[in-house]
């Protein structure tokens, strides 16, 4: 039972610390890499485009 | 032993009759949950021994992950990995709970409508007393004006009209067609007109909060003479003070948005939400896992919902109010540069000769400290206040009344007097 408290007390440490570490990774500068949200909003553009065609108001292409 | 989540749900839904609608926040639900979801399925690896789960760790906390694995001999690696799993599947669990405690959770803020002393197109001032000196006050465009009226025990409008004040509150309202197309400026230009129509009979005190105290500031310069004191409650002015890169670089991303123009004519609330997000990725996990534990029918639990309820309520923006705040503000920087205009003249808080107060909530992360004290330092002679509290936390939480009410309410006694 106390090493099972063990394990318990360590895991919840363990998962505070693994939280953080996510956090430490999306926030670091040398990771986050900007050219993936641009890549969103050029397929947002395109969807909104491919949709007004479908709904025949294309009147850009 | 806490009852099950659906028991305590059921038994708020009896306390305040029949169930209302279900939520659909925080938005945007998909990143909250997927962070949550990738977060503790991911947990398992971080209890790894050895390089492999060495690998996953940031430098910056490997010393902290070395001296928990130290705690513990490589023979018990294996039953710590069980517990890491077992705990993180509860985590989840908590998360889960607490989001769906909130979705189905009856409470709904009281309506405290005002009444309409003025408006311009979708834009309305709206009185929260019949009698008393006016002070108008501006929130963000961004968010609700209700947070100034939260809930009845915390509310800023209520508190000045305890002190004999008449608050008038600016409804931004939702961008129709006489908004399509406006900027910063437009709005700004608008705001001047509703003080000068406000101030007919002699100044008034003008408050802003958060945005809505630079939008007040800009319209203050434009309205001299119709302003006799200017309260700025956590407003940004030093946009580069504290640079989190995160956020950085999804702003900069945003500026894509000027592409959209044909296609989107707003931006949604979720934009700005997930901006919000980006300045602590695991906020909305651990507050959410806290809701879990609290009792649903607490008062805790009820001024959680309000608050989550404003924070993802709002109307969408315009789409040149976003480009502006980004190319201007947060990447420009403009107005800590002194290069800012409106209407073809510059934004200078050193040109205002009405008395000033500035709020700077010491625990802000959303305006961190450093961006707000920087307007401080702009203007002539400001009274300076700093809340022992966070953005929203000054606005309404138990410390408040004697952070901010009371104070802001002392400075306005304090100003009437003096003229």
């Amino acid at each position: 039972m106390e090493e099972n408290d063990k394990y318990a007390r360590l895991a919840e440490r363990y998962l505070d610390l693994w939280q953080r570490n996510l956090a430490a990774w999306a926030l670091d500068p040398k990771v986050i890499a900007p050219d993936a949200l641009s890549a969103f909003t050029e397929a947002f553009k395109q969807a909104h485009t491919h949709d007004a065609g479908a709904a025949g108001h294309d009147g850009e292409r | 032993m806490m009852p099950a989540p659906r028991d305590m749900m059921e038994s708020a839904s009896r306390a305040s009759g029949p169930r209302a609608p279900v939520r659909l926040g925080p938005r945007p639900l998909a990143l909250h949950t997927g962070t949550s979801f990738f977060t503790w399925s991911s947990a398992v690896m971080a209890a790894l021994p050895g390089p492999a789960g060495a690998a996953l760790w940031h430098p910056s906390l490997a010393q902290e992950r070395a001296g928990l694995e130290s705690e513990t001999a490589f023979a018990e690696q294996p039953a710590l990995q069980l517990a890491v799993a077992e705990a993180a599947g509860r985590r989840l669990k908590d998360f889960l709970d607490g989001l769906s405690a909130y979705q189905r959770h009856p409470f709904r803020r009281p309506e405290h409508q005002g009444r309409k002393v003025a408006e311009a197109s979708a834009t309305r001032v709206l009185a929260y007393s019949d009698s008393g000196p006016p002070v108008l006050l501006v929130p963000s465009l961004v968010n609700p004006a209700t947070i100034l009226d939260l809930l009845p025990e915390r509310s800023f409008v209520r508190s000045l009209a305890g002190r004999g004040y008449q608050p008038l509150v600016v409804d931004w309202g939702e961008p129709g067609k006489a908004e399509a197309g406006m900027g910063l400026g437009a709005y700004i230009g608008r705001l001047a007109g509703l003080i000068q129509e406000i101030a007919a009979d002699g100044a008034v005190p003008v408050i802003g909060y958060c945005m809505g105290g630079n939008l007040a500031l800009a319209a203050s310069l434009i309205a001299r003479d119709s302003v006799s004191a200017l309260g700025l409650l956590a407003t940004p002015w030093n946009f580069h003070a504290d640079p989190a890169p995160m956020s950085a670089h999804f702003l900069e991303s945003l500026t894509a948005f000027e592409s959209f123009d044909g296609i989107a004519r707003t931006v949604p609330i979720e934009v700005f939400q997930v901006f919000f997000a980006s300045l602590d990725p695991a906020l909305t996990d651990r507050k959410f896992r806290r809701f879990a534990s609290l009792d649903p029918e607490s008062d805790e639990a009820r001024r959680f919902v309000a608050v989550e309820d404003w924070a993802n309520s709002g109307a969408p923006v315009t789409l040149q109010v976003a480009i502006d705040c980004l190319a201007d503000w947060y990447i420009g920087n403009r107005p800590a540069c002194g290069t800012w205009a409106v209407e073809g003249e510059t934004v200078d808080p050193g040109q205002l000769t009405a008395p000033t107060l500035v709020a700077v909530p010491r625990r802000d992360r959303i305006v961190p400290p450093d961006s707000a004290l920087a307007l401080a330092e702009a203007l002539p002679e400001p009274t300076l206040l700093r809340p022992p509290s966070g953005h929203v936390g000054m606005m309404v939480s138990s410390a408040a009344e004697r952070g901010l009410y009371g104070p802001v309410a002392d400075w306005l006694d304090d100003v009437s007097r003096k003229r």
